[in-house]
């Protein structure tokens, strides 16, 4: 019995938007107890006397003032690669609450 | 040996024209490609571009470079071997293409990698494996392993990659090839499709030391689409050598636990030459790579799980169910590291664990000048030998985690064959050091004349 139940991860997958065959809730129990096991290492560092680092080059709180740029695309090809769209906006299902 | 310089001066004195190089590589990748599989999409207008080309003044005018399928260029697929992606047309191209440009460069095509680049040897990839030119039986090593199969095969004999942690140098050092992982920051990450966004690290794969340097000189510098992108100065990575006196070369005996017998061997051949070139060796302790594995596993799930939330079918590519079982696998153990009640055991122990590597990294550099290693557990494997190993990348990985966790540069360099295959030792230096790693480089590259080392076939351009 894995330490992760299916319906632990079926919850996760929910978590991320992804939809797991039973095949596949099955192989990923088993392979994250696997890899939760192998990095349980991780608890012989002594990391009590040190911060975490997110950012390895030192750069900190790096603002620029939004305004329109190159980057912006024009909206013909933003949606040029989007299967659904109508009158310049991106089609998209109801949200799961709406009515 | 056919260089970006010998191929500029013999455009410059109209020996050669790139219509004509151009047109002679499409031929042979006709014939190759469909065995080796290094490419996925074939950029059509090249032959049209280079026929154009009549000015050799810019830097890589008229040089053809092949590119990773990560990067996004305008107009040309890009999917990141994901068949997700399968009909991605970006409508934009990324900074490192727009240098490259610039730059005068030709992009011949799109070429294979792990799909998303997880994994450390194309077999992940939506499209199939690429196969290792020096044995068609085995991989390149990923996820670059397009790029790499493609330079060391010389079709062409330049390309980019990108590093998360070990996907330019592993494939690098089985294709033996030259691969230079930049510091993080130094290249722009604006445009390439996001594995670990505090790791990715775009670089290049070449076969000399001085073409990587050229092509680094290219693509390095701040992009303001980059908020991570590093501010500090470039050099000209060009220049006649900067080392003025012999350098302490640091190695940790943790780095040879487990490794291949040959492999151990070729670093240690290698290691005589630095000796003979006058450079000094010197016992270092570094942290053992066992606790980089854990670390890297963790900051990368997470971050891959984070990343691909933004394919949602809704503005390109195909719904999220088209996600291959490798990026789903990721995707869930990120979760679970990220998710409320674990956060603190994993990823924020992992983020702290990551500053004892620092740390590490910092005083060792105070002993030595630069880091040699093995880059590689192994040479290359056997296609099929990765099967029903979950993190079967992070462990071949495991000799270069550490400085990718540290957001150092390295490059891997090519040492000679065993048993008909590639190794490849790797140099690691302290922050913005690429200027020192490509001039040791030059030196060893210089005695040993690694760059002759060639697959059975080769393709002189």
């Amino acid at each position: 019995m894995s330490k992760f139940s299916i319906a632990e991860v079926n919850l996760l997958a929910q978590l991320i938007q992804l939809e797991l065959s039973e095949k596949e809730a099955k192989l990923f129990a088993g392979e994250m107890e696997e890899t939760v096991g192998f990095i349980e290492n991780l608890l012989e560092l002594p990391t009590e006397a040190v911060l975490p680092t997110y950012q390895t080059t030192g750069i900190k709180n790096r603002f620029q003032e939004e305004k329109l740029n190159e980057r912006n695309l024009p909206p013909l090809l933003a949606l040029k690669n989007a299967p659904q769209k109508r009158d310049n906006y991106f089609l998209i299902k109801g949200l799961g609450y709406s009515k | 040996m056919t260089t970006i310089s010998s191929l500029l001066n013999s455009y410059r004195a109209k020996k050669r024209h790139p219509k004509e190089v151009v047109e002679k590589l499409f031929a042979q990748l006709e014939k190759h490609n469909p065995k080796l599989n290094a490419y996925l999409t074939f950029n059509k207008l090249a032959i049209k571009e280079a026929a154009k080309i009549t000015q050799f003044e810019r830097p890589l005018a008229g040089i053809p470079i092949a590119i990773k399928d990560n990067f996004c260029t305008t107009g040309l697929r890009t999917t990141a071997s994901a068949k997700l992606l399968d009909n991605f047309i970006p409508p934009y191209d990324a900074t490192v293409i727009t240098r490259l440009k610039q730059a005068g460069a030709i992009i011949i095509g799109k070429t294979n990698m792990d799909a998303w680049a997880h994994g450390s040897s194309t077999e992940t990839s939506d499209y199939g494996t690429t196969k290792n030119p020096y044995d068609y039986q085995r991989v390149p090593g990923g996820s670059s392993g397009g790029s790499a199969a493609a330079v060391a095969a010389g079709l062409p004999p330049f390309a980019m990659g990108s590093e998360t942690a070990g996907s330019i140098r592993l494939p690098a050092a089985w294709c033996g090839v030259v691969g230079l992982k930049p510091t993080y920051g130094r290249v722009s990450r604006y445009g390439v499709i996001a594995m670990g966004s505090s790791l990715d690290s775009p670089g290049p794969l070449t076969r000399s030391v001085a073409d990587a340097a050229l092509i680094l000189q290219v693509i390095a510098g701040h992009d303001r689409f980059d908020a991570t992108s590093s501010t500090e100065a470039v050099p000209n990575y060009l220049s006649p050598s900067t080392i003025k006196h012999k350098l302490t070369i640091g190695i940790s005996d943790d780095y040879f636990e487990g490794v291949d017998k040959r492999v151990v061997e070729q670093f240690w051949a290698a290691m005589k030459i630095f000796e003979k070139l006058g450079h000094t060796l010197k016992k270092i302790k570094l942290i053992n790579p066992k606790y980089s594995i854990s670390i890297y596993t963790i900051l990368q799930r997470a971050e891959v799980s984070s990343n691909l939330c933004r394919f949602d079918g809704i503005r390109f590519g195909h719904p999220r169910s088209a996600f291959s079982q490798q990026a789903k696998r990721r995707m869930m153990l990120g979760a679970f590291a990220l998710s409320s009640g674990y956060y603190d055991a994993y990823y924020l122990k992992a983020q702290k664990a990551r500053t004892l590597i620092l740390n590490n990294f910092k005083e060792e550099f105070t002993k030595v000048d630069l880091i040699a290693a093995p880059t590689t557990p192994t040479p290359a494997l056997k296609i099929g030998e990765s099967e029903n190993n979950p993190m079967f990348g992070e462990i071949m990985d495991q000799l270069v985690e550490a400085s990718s966790i540290a957001g150092l540069p390295g490059i891997s360099l090519p040492v000679g064959l065993t048993a008909g295959l590639p190794v490849g030792i790797q140099l690691i230096g302290p922050w913005f050091s690429e200027k020192k790693l490509v001039d040791l480089s030059l030196e060893f590259e210089q005695e040993t004349q690694f760059s002759k080392i060639k697959p059975p076939h080769f393709y002189e351009i």
